[in-house]
């Protein structure tokens, strides 16, 4: 599958069909992968894929707004191309997509701990996410590098076991996590559907939150910046990946997703032409909380 | 050569616990400690550096209340800080020129500063991340701390200021050679970059292309300048409440957005590569233009945390090779 | 000297449906608890799910959201809007370990000066009983 990726960056390069081809190649780190950009033909042999390309380069995409981009994009990837399409932040002729099925990611943070190598690749120290993938295959694409494997449908057991939980344990196991945070804005800069020009938390005129660390303050910033992608987030992971402190978010983001699925049947970055969950509503929608 | 059973310096430690603040590594963050059980070494470096004891995230400078009466609040408070390496100890060094000026002497640095006692603890055993060699230091330089251990196993080898190696009874001993072989074996476990020249190279780039190209990948998360032992920026904000407010002085990024946002709307950094570019600048052509000091320690945290592995060695080797 | 716990509860009233049918509630001498104080917003679409964060954040002890009954918005479709945020915003907090008493929504009609009495005596003796906000609240107070 490499080889077709490499082949079809050289060529769309080579026949001017893009200007730039956003891709992976080796780390300088164990188990990493990094972001490449490449310009010229000869320089596509750089490009990898293996279980360590773990960030989602769809956030690059609007960096080059006067460029013709090309990207290798699996999944996750693809679904966050479709929602910024149909958010209208892209245009669809703008991107040609080498689409990558794709067997997951690797936690390379635990694998590091555990004193791992590459020799240690293992279905065992998959992504929670990607375990539970329901979209291995690119959603879109001009060019499919690989056979597209066999999908299954978005699970959350994950998320099912924390709703069983008292609301105790589930407030401990909140606020273990956020307590770490140091608003460092990873999670943000690193989510492709987090493009606000300025975040909520950057707003001068209302304040929303105050720009300290307490647990309030680092509670509602993940618990609102979560709320701000309900309906949005295509479960990527690249939130959780990017956090210095190592902290749950997904916890937060999936816990959305999973009630946007029940509850209006709706899966976010699937189908370019449908409108974003909130901003529709039927009139059958639930509405059992509502004395 | 000073030394000490590790145990009577532990001990030593636990009693001065109370009369002093200690601070010490607690797995991924150098926390306040009640004692000296409580410290746990996980890998080499902590997560957090120290810095945030001497610059804390979130720092009161003054209060006020309904009737406007003003109330400063300096600390004062004697503080131990243990087991932070001697990259850490050289980056809490590199910050007192910026604080501690004649013209505008911040005195609530400054008064942290003078009442803890930094003892920092050598690396036996570098990351491959680890490159501080390329700054003159290394794995056992005492700079910036007031005490520099080593650990043999059973002793502690100690470096450093009299008055604190008395404080804790380290006698003089024979140590058989013992600290030299640690540290060749350590030194040669780290890469060294050659920086000579570095900073001329960078005042002749300016602003071409070379920023931009590299700038591609980040993605101005701010990851980098938290996790940064010599990274300083801050914000100033007010918090008002029913009854009287404060000011408190909270950590910022340069790599922000709108870290050099203008209240008319112009953004003069608003692209990635002048951010990058302004790091980049900052940390090796300002500062050592300003205080003849990298501001760099090598620690190498940036390059391990950064979520899309943006390696600065690699842009440091680049401009190296470039001719001039 | 133990006084009884007031709670603040921060009532947001769409202005031709529920606000209305407070003002009916109150011309009618109707009784209920004194602890709502009532904010109006044009509609119950226009309610940002962060000011139900805010409230909490800022230590208010519950948060009442009410607007029009589906079909009869004044504005056709706002409350429509409305209650699929409301829904998310509220799975969420109570998801985290917020008391699912303190986040309350009702549709009152402007007629409805009856429920809307009773729905404000349930909400207020609601939050009553689980007592103040202590989770994600911010310092209150400079001087203690």
């Amino acid at each position: 599958m490499i080889e077709n990726i490499r082949r079809e960056a050289e060529k769309i390069l080579k026949e001017g069909v893009v200007d730039l081809v956003i891709g992976f190649e080796e780390g300088t780190i164990p188990l990493k992968s990094t972001p490449v950009f490449i310009e010229k033909p000869e320089e596509a042999q750089k490009l990898v894929w293996n279980s360590f390309c773990e960030n989602n380069l769809a956030v690059y995409i609007n960096r080059f707004k006067d460029k013709k981009v090309g990207i290798v994009a699996n999944g996750c990837c693809s679904r966050a191309i479709v929602n910024l399409i149909i958010e209208g932040q892209i245009k669809r002729e703008d991107v040609y997509i080498i689409g990558v099925p794709c067997e997951g990611m690797l936690d390379r943070r635990k694998m590091l701990r555990e004193g791992k190598t590459e020799k240690d690749v293992d279905e065992s120290y998959l992504y929670t996410n990607c375990r539970y993938c329901g979209h291995r295959n690119p959603v879109i694409y001009d060019y499919l590098a690989g056979e597209k494997l066999e999908e299954h449908s978005a699970q959350y057991p994950d998320i099912k076991e924390m709703e069983s939980l008292t609301e105790e344990e589930r407030w401990q196991k909140f606020s273990e996590e956020v307590n770490r945070c140091i608003r460092c804005y990873a999670c943000r800069q690193a989510c492709p559907m987090c493009y606000c020009e300025v975040c909520f938390v950057d707003v001068n005129n209302p304040k929303w939150l105050e720009g300290g660390v307490t647990e309030a303050d680092v509670g509602y910033w993940n618990l609102g910046r979560a709320y701000h992608l309900a309906g949005r987030c295509v479960d990527c992971g690249a939130c959780e990946r990017a956090c210095p402190m190592e902290i749950k978010i997904l916890n937060l983001t999936r816990k959305l997703n999973k009630d946007v699925k029940e509850l209006y049947n709706y899966e976010p970055g699937i189908d370019i032409n449908e409108k974003p969950v909130l901003g529709e509503f039927t009139y059958e929608d639930k509405e059992d909380f509502i004395r | 050569m000073r030394q000490i059973d590790k145990e009577k310096f532990y001990k030593e430690l636990n009693s001065l616990i109370g009369e002093y603040t200690v601070y010490a590594p607690v797995g991924d963050r150098v926390k306040k400690i009640k004692d000296t059980k409580e410290i746990k070494f996980e890998g080499l470096l902590t997560r957090f550096p120290a810095k945030e004891h001497m610059l804390p995230q979130n720092e009161e400078l003054f209060r006020w209340n309904r009737d406007k009466k003003i109330e400063v609040k300096i600390p004062d408070t004697k503080a131990i800080i243990f087991g932070i390496r001697p990259c850490d100890a050289r980056a809490i060094a590199s910050l007192d020129p910026t604080f501690n000026t004649e013209k505008f002497p911040d005195p609530y640095y400054i008064n942290r500063r003078k009442n803890t006692i930094i003892i920092s603890i050598g690396c036996n055993n570098p990351d491959d991340t680890c490159f501080c060699t390329s700054f003159g230091s290394g794995p056992f330089d005492p700079t910036g701390s007031d005490l520099l251990v080593v650990d043999t196993g059973e002793k502690f080898l100690g470096i450093g200021k009299e008055k604190i190696l008395d404080m804790f009874g380290f006698e003089e001993g024979n140590d058989g050679g013992e600290f030299e072989a640690l540290k060749k074996k350590a030194e040669g476990k780290i890469e060294r970059i050659n920086l000579a020249g570095i900073k001329d190279k960078l005042d002749s780039l300016k602003e071409t292309d070379f920023f931009k190209k590299i700038s591609y990948k980040c993605i101005n998360c701010g990851a980098c300048t938290f996790l940064c032992p010599t990274c300083y920026c801050f914000d100033i904000e007010d918090m008002e409440r029913i009854d009287g407010g404060k000011r408190v002085r909270i950590w910022d990024s340069c790599m922000f957005t709108i870290y050099t946002q203008e209240t008319s709307g112009h953004n003069p950094r608003k692209q990635e590569e002048r951010r990058m570019r302004q790091r980049i600048m900052h940390k090796f052509s300002y500062y050592p233009f300003l205080y003849d000091i990298f501001g760099c320690v090598g620690c190498g945290r940036c390059i391990s945390y950064c979520p899309v592995n943006f390696d600065i060695r690699n842009v440091l080797k680049t401009i190296g090779g470039m001719d001039e | 000297m133990c006084k009884e716990f007031e709670p603040k509860i921060a009532a947001f009233l769409c202005n031709w449906c529920s606000y209305a049918g407070a003002d009916l509630a109150g011309v009618s001498r109707l009784q209920y608890p004194p602890y709502t104080r009532v904010i109006r917003v044009p509609c119950s679409g226009r309610i940002n799910p962060f000011y139900i964060m805010r409230g909490l954040y800022e230590g208010i002890d519950g948060i009442w959201v009410s607007g029009c009954h589906p079909g009869d918005c004044h504005y056709q479709t706002g409350n429509y809007y409305a209650r699929r945020r409301f829904a998310l915003i509220k799975n969420l907090l109570e998801f985290i370990g917020i008391k699912k008493e303190r986040i309350q929504f009702s549709w009152v009609s402007a007629s409805e000066g009856g429920k809307f009495a009773e729905v404000a005596t349930k909400v207020s003796n609601e939050v009553k009983k689980v007592g103040p906000v202590e989770k994600l609240v911010r310092e209150k107070r400079i001087y203690d």
